[in-house]
């Protein structure tokens, strides 16, 4: 019977083949378990678009971030959780049912519209509290700006539907459901320019609902706020018919308007307007009538970006304006006082507690900030990894460290791994404003270039922290140089000292910046109908360098080539030189299908060939959300295209492998997408990874790590891309196959104490075991699977879990040995949890899967940079295997007597052995068990020390440092050896007389004699035990 | 039994049936045709279960006993200690000498539920119909790039889990339920089968189970050994005075 079971078992293996074709593959089935890890940072957190708030339990609250998805806290904030990461990350509104608060509504897309916005698809339900999301509907929806549940039926659902940014279209204005979004009805709708971006249900009387209008459009090059959409319009049917609202407010046009409602006091209401003067108003009359109260900077600042404004739940005198600051009117809107002073600036979400209004939170463009005294300090969430890269960077450290610029939070670099993990504090501020291109200097290792806004380059020595502008400036009869919002600067991979910098015109600098050489003529189409943005932001004027257009805006030299230089422009022109910069061709004409003038986003020069380019194009800002990849092998003469429908959105970025050249990464607005036949197909990345905008990655040539640079979710990191170098569509027709591993480098060194990161965000480390690497073509269910480690003797030193997933799978293994067999006195000895490291050298890998065997080989090796020699490590691996032995002889011994003790006392208690007889063996035994083992009660505070807890402390002294162990530590294991040996003999004498005479009397008694060894129960890896701490704690096993 | 169960996922295997609409009745009905049908369960009184938990090389022995209707006692030995929780069908109780106390302890509300939950000898997708549990196709879903149906459970005693079921072999991959221990209230765990293989009475039953939280491992149970209706004593289940 067994063997029909293995043969047809081998049967169901075998046919999937037919099934795996690359054509049919999805990302999660070949991905497996490999898995991005996240470093942030979080300490100057991202931009927040809305706050949701549990009223009445408001320790439990979701941070809706502009780019990172949402965040939960059960605690009051004191750890988060991503709770929305399968879906885009961008978000608009949150609004939960305060009667039944599992009921989440989630509307996507961010409503505060400045240039580097992201974009939603539509609207989402949970009804547990955020652990599963529904999709609703809304799918063109691009951004949702508010929310209103029907007070007394759950049912019923208003959204405010702002609609596309980028281009006109029908799916915008205020739609209702009344089935909880399985249908929805559109029930006010201006036109296809005008969207809806707020709604207000009056709570005593729903039939009473308010909602604004705004006319609204950006493009690259130009914003406009405002126009004959914009306005306020009140139902008192409950959405059936709208009227206008005008008394009171100003004549013409109007721009973006914020309403607000003051609970407690019927038909009282502010407003901000965006017109001629930006006000605020208010009306006493459930907005029949309004006054005209305050224009003050904060009232009206940047309405695009800030219209927004909350009233006081207690207090209808009292209303809040988010906006530059935070500032709050106390007199029905006559005079504001700002009270958000210590906050970071820019102000897009704000609750105050409706059961103690002196309690704030806040949201803004550097994170979340709470207070509890009314805005008179600030504290600040220091564990939202929210921020949001423009570009990247590494250097060649080791560990590498990561450089990046953002969005309103300066330029930053931090280490990518970091003993305890990489935290808020280990990240260092370069530069100002908003952040973009930050680079170390190849060479010389204390200059970091940074960058803010519109091309103001910074040279920064952080020897001394001194900071030196290093902008080129034109020439007399030289135009302007048009420098973009986010202006490309790029490194020389031939020559070290050579660095580009793009207006119009290509910059190049040989000296860090203090002269810069023009090779090139404007490069861009310089039409001048896109060069208005003096005139931009519609009717508030708004021209910070976000909309400088027709420059250039990715630069890449070729790392085989250093003549050759590509320089793509946002108005979609990519040119290329091929020496030097003398001349230049526009290369985009001879792409087919790609629109006119479409953004050309990245620019990626071949890895092994040099007439090679990837490109990327984005259209989104002119309302074209399609992926656009393009590749030439003959210096952009002929172009083939390689975005597939694999990819759902715009592409910002793309990578060739440096050693694998079919293998390509694209990081799009919605996630990370892998082709491994060189783009034919295209794969989604899932794991570890949100759906969030990748602006910027870049891969580590010695650390085979893609690092990736998000816009939301700060700095994500595929720690060993080599699997995936090895996949290849011969591979994937295999039931079973092993990944090349690469050798492990035997770490040394770890973190030290510290117990302070509470409540921060501590980002991941890569993991320090070897990995043991396979595919497999489906699941394995039927059968054993089993898999061993054996060392060049062919002894086993590990029973590891295989992973049983479709794909590639990853198993940690922990390169030391088994835990000595220890007993624990009652001091407890932690370093009997540690095994010794393994030896340098090779490791067979057996799988045994039902009936078939699978075998590989690990390396394991000595780290190159250690600054101890071959000959101290083995010294430091042969002391430490000297006290493992003798750990596990005492552990021995005194676990023996322990034994021996126990039992003849229960012998005793039973009256099985009379005590006059047994008393003497017992109190000697006692005697010498103290001496060798802790045995005081006091426990862990009583610092009891015996030979036990002396040698297991030396032994794990001795395992823990790699190098040569200390001429006192080698004199201590010698002297411990002679301990042991005496004690071993006197315990000899012992086994020889005092247990024959204890036996015989058992034996009389009709007891089983006693043994002459007992051996402890093992110590166990202090990783591996704090994991098993975990799942027992998780289980209920633990309390 | 043992032959027809194997026989009839090699059928399925190679007929491809999965890529069919299937209603939860033929989903249910080839589940039993693999897993054991409910008479076949029925008749198992006792089971008992021997195996490890095993995590990155280390190993903790596991005993559990299971008694109908709902008695449970299970056996974890760590650093030599052995850790006991049971359920005689009214105490939860445990005995924790990692936390230092050596004497049965009755569970707190919550943390017995869990242990309730481990004594349910009855699998809802063979009961439903006979004893009242929701039970829901709510479609298929790829779980770890397997495809799998997709089914809601929500037991009489209101207890909720999702199982999935791969659509090739019939076979139970995973199942999701929310823990309810008042430490961990609140945290999705979920349980991943494999290594099924055919035990003495013709059942095909899993040998290993990977516990994932977040996507992370927690531990694999590991199975050496089903027995069924061994004798078990009643008292093991009842709390020690």
């Amino acid at each position: 019977m067994k063997k029909a079971l293995s043969a047809l078992c081998g049967f169901v293996l075998a046919i999937p083949v037919v099934f795996s074709q690359t054509a049919e593959l999805k990302g999660s089935a070949l991905f497996g378990s490999l898995r991005a890890r996240s470093i942030g940072p979080a300490s100057m957190s991202g931009r927040v678009a809305d706050l949701a708030v549990v009223n009445r339990s408001p320790h439990i609250f979701y941070v809706g971030a502009a780019g990172g998805g949402i965040w939960k806290t059960k605690n009051g904030g004191a750890s988060f959780e991503p709770i929305f990461d399968k879906y885009p990350q961008a978000i608009g509104k949150i609004m939960i049912d305060q009667n039944r608060p599992d009921t989440v509504w989630v509307g996507t897309g961010e409503p505060w519209t400045r240039n580097s916005v992201s974009h939603g698809n539509g609207i989402y339900l949970s009804v547990n509290g955020g652990k599963d999301w529904e999709h609703k509907g809304l799918e063109n929806s691009e951004r949702i700006a508010d929310i209103a549940i029907h007070p007394t039926k759950p049912s019923v659902v208003f959204v405010a539907v702002m609609g596309s940014l980028w281009k006109s279209n029908d799916e915008r204005g205020l739609y209702k459901t009344s089935d909880f979004g399985k249908t929805w009805e559109k029930v006010l709708y201006i036109d296809e320019n005008t969207g809806c971006t707020n709604i207000i249900i009056d709570p005593q009387e729903p039939e009473i609902m308010y909602a604004a209008t705004w006319q609204f459009r950006r493009s690259a090059h130009f914003f406009t706020s405002g126009g004959k959409g914009s306005g306020m319009y009140k139902t008192t049917d409950g959405g059936k018919t709208w009227k206008p609202i005008r008394n009171g407010l100003p004549k013409g046009d109007l721009g973006r308007i914020a309403i607000a409602l003051s609970p407690s006091r019927a038909g009282n209401l502010y407003a901000t307007v965006e017109a001629d003067t930006n006000s605020l108003y208010r009306s006493t009359d459930f907005g029949e009538t309004w006054k005209k109260m305050n224009e003050s900077f904060n009232t009206g600042a940047r309405p695009f970006y800030f219209s927004l404004l909350v009233a006081d739940p207690a207090d209808h005198l009292k209303i809040y304006k988010p906006g530059y600051t935070l500032t709050v009117s106390r007199d029905g809107g006559k005079t504001f006082n700002t009270i958000g002073g210590a906050t970071h600036p820019d102000h897009h979400a704000l609750w105050v507690n409706p059961s103690n209004t002196q309690e704030l939170l806040l949201g803004t463009d550097g994170g979340v900030y709470r207070s509890l005294d009314a805005g008179g300090s600030w504290t600040m969430f220091r564990n939202l990894p929210l921020s949001q890269f423009y570009r990247i960077s590494v250097d060649d450290d080791k560990p590498y460290n990561v450089y990046g610029g953002l969005q309103d939070n300066g330029s930053w670099m931090g280490p990518s791994e970091k003993p305890g993990g990489v935290r808020n504090g280990d990240w260092r501020n370069v530069g100002f404003g908003d952040g973009f291109c930050t680079f170390r200097h190849p060479t010389a290792k204390h200059i970091v270039f940074s960058e803010y806004q519109g091309g103001h380059l910074m040279r920064v020595n952080l020897n001394d922290n001194s900071t030196k502008d290093i902008r080129p400036f034109p020439a007399k009869g030289e135009p302007d140089y048009r420098f973009h919002w986010n202006t490309p600067v790029a490194l020389s991979p031939n020559n070290p000292s050579k660095m580009y910098l793009g207006a119009q015109f290509l910059f190049m600098s040989t000296d860090m910046g203090e002269s810069w050489v023009k090779i090139s003529p404007d490069l861009t189409t310089n039409d001048p109908l896109k060069q208005k943005q003096k005139q931009s932001g519609g009717m508030t004027r708004d021209n910070t360098t976000a909309e400088n257009h027709c420059t250039i805006y990715t630069i890449a030299e070729s790392p085989l080539d250093e003549n050759i230089i590509w320089a793509g422009t946002d108005d979609g022109n990519l040119q290329v030189t091929t020496d030097g910069g003398k001349t230049w061709t526009n290369t985009t004409p001879q792409i087919q299908g790609l629109p006119k003038n479409t953004w050309c986003s990245f620019v990626e020069p071949g890895t092994t060939d040099k007439n090679t380019v990837f490109a990327t194009f984005e259209g989104h800002t002119s309302g074209d959300f399609k992926p656009y990849i393009f590749k030439s092998t003959d210096l952009g003469k002929t172009w083939k295209p390689l975005a597939t429908d694999d990819i759902k959105t715009f592409v910002w970025c793309i990578r060739q492998d440096t050693k694998n050249p079919d293998l390509l990464f694209a990081g799009t607005e919605w996630g990370l997408y892998i082709s491994i036949d060189g783009g034919q197909k295209w794969l989604e990345f899932e794991n570890g990874m949100p759906k969030v905008g990748i602006r910027d990655m870049v891969i580590h040539p010695t650390a085979d790590a893609l690092v990736m640079g998000t816009h939301g979710r700060g700095v994500l990191i595929l720690d060993d891309i080599s699997p995936l170098r090895a996949i290849t569509s011969e591979l994937l027709k295999s039931n079973f196959a092993f990944l090349p591993i690469k050798p492990q480098i035997i770490k040394s060194g770890g973190g030290f104490q510290d117990f302070s990161s509470a409540g921060e965000f501590v980002g991941e480390n890569p993991s320090s075991n070897a990995k043991i690497m396979y595919y497999m073509s489906k699941r394995h269910m039927v059968g054993d699977m089993k898999m061993f480690v054996y060392d060049e003797a062919g002894k086993q030193v590990a029973e590891l879990n295989p992973g049983k997933q479709k794909g590639i799978n990853v198993v940690d293994w922990i390169t030391r040995g088994k835990a000595p067999k220890a007993k624990m006195g009652t001091t407890l000895s932690g370093g009997a949890f540690m095994g010794p490291s393994l030896p340098e050298g090779k490791y067979k890998v057996k799988v045994i899967k039902g009936k078939e065997e699978f075998e590989t080989v690990v390396e394991l090796k000595g780290n190159p940079d250690s600054e101890y020699t071959a000959e101290e490590r083995k010294l430091q691996q042969n002391t430490a295997l000297r006290l493992h032995a003798l750990t596990e002889k005492i552990g021995n011994l005194t676990n023996t007597l322990e034994y021996w003790i126990d039992e003849t006392k229960k012998s005793v208690e039973s009256n099985k052995i009379p005590a006059s007889k047994a008393n003497p063996f017992i109190s000697k035994w006692e005697g010498f068990f103290k001496t060798l083992i802790s045995t005081d009660k006091g426990g862990i505070f009583a610092g009891d020390e015996q030979l036990n807890e002396k040698i297991i402390e030396l032994y794990g002294n001795v395992n823990s440092f790699p190098g040569k162990p200390s001429q006192s530590q080698l004199e201590r294991t010698a002297l411990f050896e002679n301990e042991v040996k005496e004690a071993e003999r006197v315990f000899t004498l012992m086994v020889e007389k005092e247990l024959p005479a204890i036996n015989s009397l058992r034996t009389k008694a009709g007891l089983e004699p006693l043994m002459k060894s007992k051996e402890p129960e093992g110590g166990q890896e202090v990783e591996g035990k704090k994991q098993f701490r975990k799942f027992m704690f998780r289980m209920g096993w633990l309390h | 039994m043992k032959k027809y169960t194997i026989a009839f996922i090699a059928f399925l295997s190679v007929l491809h049936i999965s890529v069919q609409a299937q209603s939860l009745e033929e989903v249910i009905e080839n589940y039993t045709k693999v897993n054991g049908s409910q008479e076949q369960w029925d008749n198992i009184k006792t089971m008992k279960m021997d195996g490890k938990f095993s995590q990155q090389g280390m190993e903790f022995p596991i005993i559990a006993h299971m008694k109908r209707p709902n008695s449970v006692h299970t056996s974890i030995k760590v650093m030599g200690m052995e850790i006991i929780q049971a359920y005689d069908g009214k105490d939860a109780w445990m005995i924790n000498p990692l936390m230092g106390k050596k004497d049965a302890e009755l569970m707190g509300e919550e943390d017995a539920k869990q242990t309730k939950k481990q004594g349910k000898f009855e699998d809802p997708l063979l009961t439903y119909k006979t004893k009242g549990h929701k039970v829901q196709l709510a479609g298929k879903e790829e779980i770890e790039g397997t495809e799998c149906f997709k089914i809601e459970v929500e037991e009489v005693d209101g207890d909720k889990s999702t199982v999935f079921i791969d659509t090739e072999n019939y076979l139970k991959l995973m199942e999701r339920s929310v823990l309810t221990n008042a430490q961990t209230e609140g945290a999705v765990i979920e349980a991943f089968f494999s290594d099924y293989k055919e035990v003495e009475n013709g059942l095909l039953m899993w040998h290993a189970m990977d516990n994932k939280i977040g996507g992370q491992s927690m531990g694999t149970m590991i199975i050496t050994k089903w027995e069924f209706n061994p004798k078990v004593d009643d008292k093991i289940f009842k709390m020690p005075k």
